[in-house]
């Protein structure tokens, strides 16, 4: 007897155990249709006394009325009961579903349906109008007139429709636990879409058609239950791009309307009225857009304010949809919340980019709790206010000497707090011009200003802004919690202001540097100041804590450019941040570490053996073994730029200050590396990379050339300067003819500001104009017809011959590289395309490389 | 009504509830109401066609009781007479509801080809659900009763119950009367743990039926209807999915008909022994759908001389019970090619066992070496599984031309262009599909091995076996095939 109670007991525990992994199961893979199944579930999780205005209806109900809108603009809570396609039938049973738990004051259906010819939906209507029941007689019977006898029993069963869908469960299928009830006013949103729909001219269908058997005996079911119930039924019918036949059938529902005393609003009869523009009001040819929504709704909101008594609920402190209004508004209205505890260092602060001022007359609301325990002369919490001379404004909480902290908004406008704690929970609210502030829920002050004029600056926790917008006054303060609102909240929610206990800011840690470099220059670095950096792709400053090592071996000085070693510098005026190293002067080296750094005397022409370590907000620096700076604390401030060799770069990212510099090594460890690794880093010096040849040059012009002044020209095919040291010799035999001036040849980058290369125009019949690289030249022509010009280019000096006379010699001109052909008889634009067509008559053309 | 229906889980407790409710002497009775129900189902008219099987095997076990108890000269003649009316009988049932098509369909060609332009009415009736297996079943007890090996049933019903016993009515195992008939005389008593084993054995059943032979279905169907587009991988895996699908089916159904009636005290026989680790055909067979093999074997194998006559006439005997049985599973050519098939490897490998020992002595291969198994078992599975191809092809055109696609190529590139996922199962699904199979492969090889299962799930802690319950419904419930089906792609939201 004992066994048998015991294995009762252990069945019935199973059957437990397993109804509550069905459970989960089942309410994973559910389907999750917010047309037809959500509204209803959601329904009932409606707390009673809710609904006033129960809407009922297929998507032209569910998908055109946006109930938020009504209970926004006349306080009415409607909610919209409804499902895909609808049938009448399911709407029958949805309202006896709904009139179990709610008693509307008025029950509104569309009646799109009514004109539907159907015995049964097709299956994935039957599922969304029939899933979101919950069992019960009204269910069965539901589920017996809409589905096929075939369907039937998986419908009720549910998982056999469902259960399939493992693969397809998304993070929304995990929020629909019993425990996660949304009761909320539905608020509709559907497309921004224009769909023109054709319509049709309702009042020429005069005539009207049966509506089928099932529909009419549904729809008048409806109709008995409202009356049985004593609730006044309004049957409309939602704008659409219908036919002939459904207008014939909602004329039918018309006359029955009319005849049980009932008000059937055809809306595809009264588009004017309602201000809704076939053209652009729909989305589809079935649904409204927003635009759409937003008018018939408030149309048929106006009609029901006209023709019924619905009280407005907004007045209704009680009623749910007003409760989580009122939490959401306050909600709505938070602007910043401090996700972990700010802790200053005295170099760092944060930036909430919240500007308060930006409007003098905004509304606002501080909830601050603060570490109050911090030593210190002006110990700024948090600031948004204008340090200009004589027009102190805005907000700024600071604790001075005197150990009390002191809320200031203008000259000689301020709150001084004496009476705190450890940790104080401090609110200031700005309501226009008046300031309140509140310590630890008590109103400590209040004042009101004359005037105020806007300030843009952002509220920054531990520093403020100086005069001409730069951080100052890096603070040692601790901000526990912070909350803005762009409202002024109401003493009793400060009072109850509960700030929750946010994690500590991780502790700044400076990670290792590995044994490898993460950036390594590859070969030894020469420039010769004009177009050549080298761009090494690492920021050392993305992250303003960010530690690193860098090490490098070059050569002291050279006479050309900015004396520009390497740097990842903001040349930002007034807030210049990152490194720079730098020539000071013959023999003087200069490390910038933002506003601050450091200088060595390394002796003219000396090899340097240099590293700087940043250890988070620590530099230490050392030059050939010696120390220069150990472990300094110095500001820093994000900057995304590179750290570039032998320039600088601009604020806009262009490169400038290019420098003739000689680096040996340069290695980027991404970390802190150790102090006796630092010492024995003394590698080899790399070897200068091979020069590039670039391409050959050899062209011979073949038969004479006579330029037409309009679009003859030769392209040689032949690159002169894509390696800017290349060496070639240009020979050519011209008429200086005066019909024959313009560009005889060109090898020339049309770029402004930059423009190079080699250019040869026949200015008259006595003047050859020159440019070599970037160095012109012009050359007078003796009277003769006839000129043979020879141009001589060794690395970068240029020597020319005239008629074998030498007549400028070795001048030196460096251009960047240029990857543009040489032509005869034109020029080309930046774009490559050729203009300044000549007349140039060149008898013979000639241009040879170095090796031949 | 199918065991895999929602109908079938209402059913079965309701009539098992009822069952150990009652009291003994009427529980037949009630079984026999519940079982007509089930057959009624599906068809209620078909049910007189059941009866009328059951009444004719009924009344032909009388006559020949009587006989028999007659004794006499003419006794053993007459009873003879008898099994052969009954066999007559019964067989022309078969015949006019199962094979009238063939036989029509069949004599037309043949008209047509001699050049005559008249042809048979076709006319078709709707095959009786179960009939090959309740009128076997009825057959064996008309010989038992001659053979003496079962007492003379007296009374109609308990017999009906025999035939009708609904667990095994519509698909087998096919019963003896000598072991099934007396348990409808014991006394069932309700047993906690035998209904846990019945229980799990039916939940195999569904995990083979639902999971893995409705899920492979899908895919093998698709490579059927449409082999001519379908690549060689394609092609092959349908035909390995088919061996398994084929199997779980079949099998599934024989353990859901097994489990159930253990939960009422019922034992019916073994049907698949882990066929597929069978080393040669002939071991298959021992092993696949045993109880219509020992039928054959039993009423028609031995009778007709068996193996005790000589090499050629067992020979003849082999292929006349294979031909035979590709004619029970349907009317079709393909059904008997498939069975000849099956006679013609196990007489080649019969005749050439001889060379294949030289062979294996030779190079020293050793029979029982776990290598030798497996790649007997292989080769073994290679040949069942060409049978099956001609076995699932709706006619022989189509097994020649699938027979074909299986070498024409596209192997390596349908695999890797994912064409095995677009034939109805999603890449999750199929892979499911082929993890399934392992799950089947390994419980297989366990009871191979003599792993008794359900003793050992039973011996765990509470937890473990409920867990194990549970984690065995939630894979049916979750990726058994069932319900609507319809393309999830298209169930869209908010598609109005």
């Amino acid at each position: 007897m004992k066994a048998n109670a015991l294995r009762v007991l252990k069945t019935a525990g199973f059957l437990a155990v397993f109804l509550v992994v069905f459970y989960f199961v089942a309410a994973t893979l559910k389907f999750k249709h917010m047309d037809g199944i959500r509204p209803m579930e959601n329904y009932y999780a409606l707390p009673e006394d809710t609904v006033d205005v129960l809407l009922l209806g297929s998507s032209h109900m569910g998908m055109n009325v946006n109930p938020a809108l009504m209970w926004e603009s006349e306080g009415i809570a409607a909610y919209a009961c409804w499902g895909s396609v609808q049938p009448t039938w399911n709407t029958y049973h949805y309202l006896r579903e709904c009139l179990k738990t709610q008693r509307p004051k008025l029950i509104v259906t569309d009646a799109y349906t009514a004109a539907l010819d159907i015995e049964y939906s097709d299956y994935e209507t039957m599922v969304k109008n029939l899933l979101g029941m919950r069992f019960s007689a009204n269910k069965l019977e539901a589920i017996r007139v809409s589905s096929p006898p075939e369907y039937r029993a998986d419908i009720l069963l549910g998982l056999p429709t469902y259960h399939y869908r493992y693969a397809d469960l998304t993070a929304e299928d995990f929020q629909y636990y019993f425990w996660q009830k949304d009761p909320s006013l539905q608020r509709l949103t559907n497309s921004d879409a224009v769909y023109p729909i054709r319509i049709l001219d309702a009042a020429q269908v005069t005539d009207s058609a049966e509506l089928p058997e099932k529909t009419a005996d549904y729809l008048d079911r409806i109709i008995a239950s409202c009356r049985e119930e004593g609730i006044p039924l309004l049957l409309v019918a939602a704008p659409y791009e219908l036919s002939a036949l459904e207008q014939q059938r909602f004329n039918r529902v018309k006359a029955l309307a009319a005849e049980q005393g009932l008000t059937f609003l055809n809306f595809n009869e009264f588009y004017a009225d309602a201000g809704i523009d076939p053209e652009t009001d729909f989305c589809d040819p079935g649904h409204l857009n927003n635009g759409g929504i937003a008018k018939y709704t408030a149309y048929l909101t106006n009609y029901l304010v006209s023709h019924y008594d619905l009280p407005d609920r907004r007045q209704d402190s009680a009623h749910i949809w007003n409760r989580a209004a009122e939490a959401a508004s306050q909600e709505n209205h938070c602007v910043y919340r401090l996700t972990e505890q700010f802790q200053g260092d005295g170099l760092t602060y944060l930036d909430t980019g919240l500007s308060l001022y930006g409007n003098p007359y905004a509304p606002y609301t501080i909830l601050a709790q603060l570490d109050t325990a911090c030593e210190g002369e002006d110990m700024v919490f948090l600031s948004c206010f204008s340090e200009e001379e004589g027009r102190y404004r805005g907000v700024l909480v600071r604790k001075e000497n005197d150990g009390a902290i002191y809320v200031v908004f203008h000259s000689g406008a301020y709150v001084t707090l004496k009476d705190f704690g450890d940790v104080l929970n401090l609110a200031v609210v700005k309501n226009d011009l008046t300031y309140q502030v509140y310590a630890d829920g008590q109103l400590a002050g209040s004042l009101t200003l004359n005037a105020l004029d806007p300030y843009d600056g952002p509220l920054l926790l531990g520093c403020e802004l100086d005069a001409q917008g730069r951080p100052f006054r890096h603070s040692e303060v601790r901000v526990r919690n912070l909350e803005v609102y762009d409202a002024a909240l109401d003493a009793s929610l400060i009072a109850m202001w509960q700030p929750e206990q946010l994690p500590e800011p991780p502790a700044p840690e400076a990670p290792s540097a590995g044994s490898e470099p993460d950036y390594e220059l590859a070969h030894r670095f020469h420039s010769d100041a004009l177009d050549s950096h080298v761009d090494t792709g690492v920021s050392l400053y993305d992250e303003a804590g960010k530690s690193w090592t860098v090490l490098a071996q070059f050569q002291e000085g050279d006479d050309f450019g900015s004396g520009v070693y390497f740097s990842c510098f903001a040349e930002e005026e007034g807030n210049y941040r990152g490194l720079l190293v730098r020539r000071a002067g013959p023999g003087r080296l200069e490390i910038m570490c933002g506003r601050q750094g450091t200088a060595a005397d390394v002796g003219i022409g000396a090899d340097v053996n240099l590293a700087v370590v940043k250890d988070v907000y620590r530099y230490t620096v050392y030059v050939n073994g010696k120390k220069l700076l150990d472990g300094v604390k110095l500001p820093a401030e994000a900057y995304p730029g590179h750290l570039l060799i032998a320039a600088q770069e601009t604020m806009d990212g262009e490169v400038f200050r290019r420098s003739a510099v000689t680096i040996y090594n340069l290695e980027y460890y991404s970390g802190v590396m150790a102090e006796e690794d630092i010492l024995s880093w003394r590698p080899e010096y790399k070897a200068p990379a091979e020069q590039a040849a670039g391409s050959p040059v050899a062209y011979t012009l073949e038969q004479p050339f006579t330029g037409d002044g309009q679009s003859a020209y030769i392209d040689t095919e032949t690159q002169l300067y894509d390696v800017p040291e290349k060496s070639w010799t240009l020979t050519m035999t011209f008429l200086s003819d005066e019909a024959a001036t313009g560009t005889l040849a060109s090898c020339y980058a049309e770029e402004p500001d930059h423009y190079r290369g080699l250019l040869i125009r026949l200015t008259s019949a006595s003047t050859l104009s020159l440019t070599l690289g970037a160095h012109a030249e012009t050359i007078a022509l003796p009277p003769q017809t006839r000129q043979t010009l020879q141009i001589v280019k060794e690395g970068f000096t240029y020597t020319v011959l005239l008629n074998g006379a030498v007549v400028a010699d070795r001048v030196e001109s460096g251009a960047p590289a240029y990857d543009g052909t040489l032509r005869i008889g034109c020029q080309v634009r930046e774009n490559g395309t050729p203009f300044r067509f000549s007349r140039a008559a060149i008898e013979e053309f000639r241009v040879t490389g170095s090796d031949q | 009504m199918l065991f895999n229906s929602a109908d079938f889980l209402v059913f079965f407790p309701i009539v098992t509830l009822i069952f150990f409710i009652i009291p003994h002497r009427v529980r037949y009775l009630w079984l026999l109401v519940s079982s007509y129900y089930f057959y009624m189902c599906w068809n209620a008219v078909y049910s007189l066609l059941l009866f009328a099987s059951t009444f004719i095997t009924w009344a032909s076990g009388l006559a020949i009781a009587a006989y028999q108890r007659r004794g006499g000269d003419t006794s053993r003649l007459k009873s003879q007479g008898i099994v052969a009316i009954s066999f007559t009988l019964n067989l022309l049932l078969l015949m006019v509801f199962k094979y009238t098509g063939f036989i029509v369909d069949n004599l037309n060609q043949l008209v047509g080809r001699a050049g005559a332009s008249f042809t048979l009415p076709r006319f078709s009736l709707l095959l009786p659900v179960g009939i090959s297996f309740y009128i076997f079943q009825a057959l064996s007890y008309t010989v038992d009763v001659y053979r003496g090996d079962v007492q003379v049933e007296r009374n109609l019903l308990r017999y009906a119950v025999f035939v009708a016993f609904f667990p095994q009515l519509v698909a087998g195992p096919i019963e003896r009367s000598s072991r099934l008939l007396e348990q409808f005389y014991a006394r069932q008593r309700f047993d906690y743990e035998r209904m846990a084993r019945g229980l799990m054995v039916m939940f195999w059943g569904y995990f083979q039926k639902m999971v893995v032979a409705d899920r492979l279905a899908v895919i093998v169907s698709r490579v059927f209807d449409y082999y001519a587009s379908c690549s060689g991988l394609e092609v092959l895996v349908a035909c390995v999915f088919f061996a398994f699908q084929i199997y779980c089916d079949f099998a599934g159904y024989s353990c859901i008909a097994i489990g159930a009636a253990q939960v009422m005290g019922f034992e019916l026989m073994e049907n698949f022994k882990q066929p597929y680790l069978g080393i040669c055909i002939a071991d298959f067979w021992r092993r696949w759908h045993i109880s219509l093999t020992s039928w054959f074997r039993d009423y028609l194998y031995i009778p007709l001389g068996g193996n005790r006559k000589g090499r050629l006439t067992k020979y003849r005997n082999i292929m006349i019970v294979f031909l035979a049985s590709g004619l029970w599973h349907g009317a079709n050519w393909t059904y008997v090619i498939w069975g000849g098939l099956n006679g013609l490897f196990q007489i080649v490998g019969e005749y050439l066992r001889p060379l294949r020992q030289r062979l294996k002595a030779l190079f020293r291969i050793d029979e029982g070496a776990a290598s030798s198994r497996i790649a007997a078992t292989a080769v073994t599975f290679l040949l069942v599984d060409l049978t099956w191809i001609f076995f699932r092809a709706d006619t022989l055109p189509d097994a020649i031309g699938i027979l074909r696609r299986l070498f024409t190529g596209g192997y390596l590139s349908s695999f890797f262009s994912g064409g095995l996922y677009s034939l109805g199962l999603s890449q999750l699904d199929f892979w499911l599909g082929v993890l399934f199979i392992f799950v089947l492969l390994t419980v297989d090889v366990l009871h191979e091995r003599n792993v008794r299962i359900r003793s050992w799930i039973l011996g765990q802690a509470l937890w473990f076996r409920w867990a194990v319950y549970l984690a065995a419904i939630f894979t049916i419930l979750l990726f058994g095939f069932y319900g609507p089906n319809y393309d999830a792609a298209q169930f869209i939201y908010f598609q109005f």
